[in-house]
């Protein structure tokens, strides 16, 4: 089942954001509403798609933060001061926009309930975000998570 | 149609770049790493390179013997499936075309096969006439281990997950096999200029 979620073309599907989650000073979690969306397993990532009104796009990919059991696809991302998308979906998006997203993508980094443990979970940055999916997913007997960053957390989710 | 996403503006490319960068991507300074797990150190002494599978008689070379073929230095633009672009990447490395001419076959696939485990699937014709080489220098120094050191496949004109990392030989096939990303949801061939990047692009 969760391995059909790969199977086939991954169209573009249209993403209204449905809630907005501050979670660092340049770190926020966009909660997305899709339409039909397949499921994904934890550990699995989309491809964000932009367009600009003069057609120009840009696309770039993020980690799904939010578990397969959740109906919701919950994003986290993190503000590169250069950046292109990022400071679009952390500083611009408002509740009730619109972007479209394709996935869920990759079937290595994934972990299951099935899949057993214990775990040991280890992120640098917004490396965080996969291993969210996997802590939020049922908690397995005993998951050990090390998240190092360069900046302290404005209000600490986890 | 796409939707318009309100506010977005997005950075547009300078004209030294219009026409280098496939669709979907954009271009970066540095360079991303990304692997699928941990990176392997092979001593040199115990280094070597195999062209097998398919062959009349398999064929394999030491270090110190793939030092001494001829090797030439490449330029070239290369595209992560990821979405980043790196242009005028500068690479030393020997072509396959000097590897494969030292067996004899008659293949139309071949698989990369990697310290770790690793694997990726191309057909012959993608590998040959030029087109890819093994690559252990980048930018005038030793290709370093994070970037797939000390030798790694380069196939510039596909996605760059087919220019394998930490590569030890090519087996060559008759039958196209998917290797490891691609028995993972990502495109058989992988051209960057028809963003072939997962099953069914």
């Amino acid at each position: 089942m969760a391995r059909a979620a790969v199977l086939g073309r991954l169209i573009w599907r249209v993403a209204e954001v449905a809630a907005l989650v501050p979670e660092t000073a340049r770190v926020r979690s966009l909660v997305l509403d899709l339409e039909e969306w397949p499921g994904h397993r934890a550990g699995q990532h989309v491809d964000v798609r932009l367009t600009a009104e003069d057609g120009y796009q840009a696309q770039r990919s993020y980690s799904i933060a939010s578990p397969a059991e959740d109906e919701r696809v919950t994003l986290t991302v993190e503000r590169l001061e250069d950046g292109e998308v990022s400071p679009y979906l952390v500083d611009e998006v408002v509740v009730g926009d619109h972007f479209e997203l394709r996935g869920p993508i990759g079937g290595h980094f994934v972990w299951e309930t099935g899949i057993g443990g214990p775990l040991l979970l280890v992120a640098g940055g917004s490396g965080i975000v996969p291993l969210m999916a996997i802590v939020r997913h049922r908690p397995p007997l005993e998951a050990r998570c090390r998240c190092g960053s360069s900046i302290p957390p404005a209000r600490s989710k986890t | 149609m796409p939707i318009v996403s309100r506010g977005f503006r997005g950075r547009r490319r300078d004209d030294g770049e219009s026409g280098r960068v496939p669709p979907g991507q954009y271009t970066v300074d540095d360079f991303p790493v990304l692997s699928a797990g941990p990176t392997p150190h092979t001593p040199l002494d115990q280094w070597t390179f195999t062209v097998e599978g398919e062959v009349a008689e398999p064929k394999q070379w030491s270090w110190e013997e793939f030092q001494a073929l001829p090797s030439e230095t490449i330029t070239k633009d290369i595209h992560c499936v990821t979405k980043w672009s790196k242009l005028d990447t500068t690479w030393e490395g020997v072509s396959v075309d000097v590897l494969l001419e030292e067996v004899e076959h008659d293949a139309a696939y071949v698989t990369a096969f990697c310290d770790g485990g690793y694997t990726t699937n191309l057909p012959l014709e993608d590998v040959t006439d030029g087109k890819a080489w093994v690559a252990f220098g980048y930018d005038g120094e030793p290709l370093e281990p994070e970037h797939g050191g000390p030798a790694r496949l380069l196939v510039p004109h596909l996605y760059f997950w087919k220019s394998a990392k930490w590569v030890r030989g090519l087996r060559l096939m008759s039958e196209d096999e998917p290797g490891f990303w691609e028995s993972l949801g990502y495109h058989m061939y992988g051209d960057p200029w028809r963003e072939q990047r997962y099953w069914g692009d």
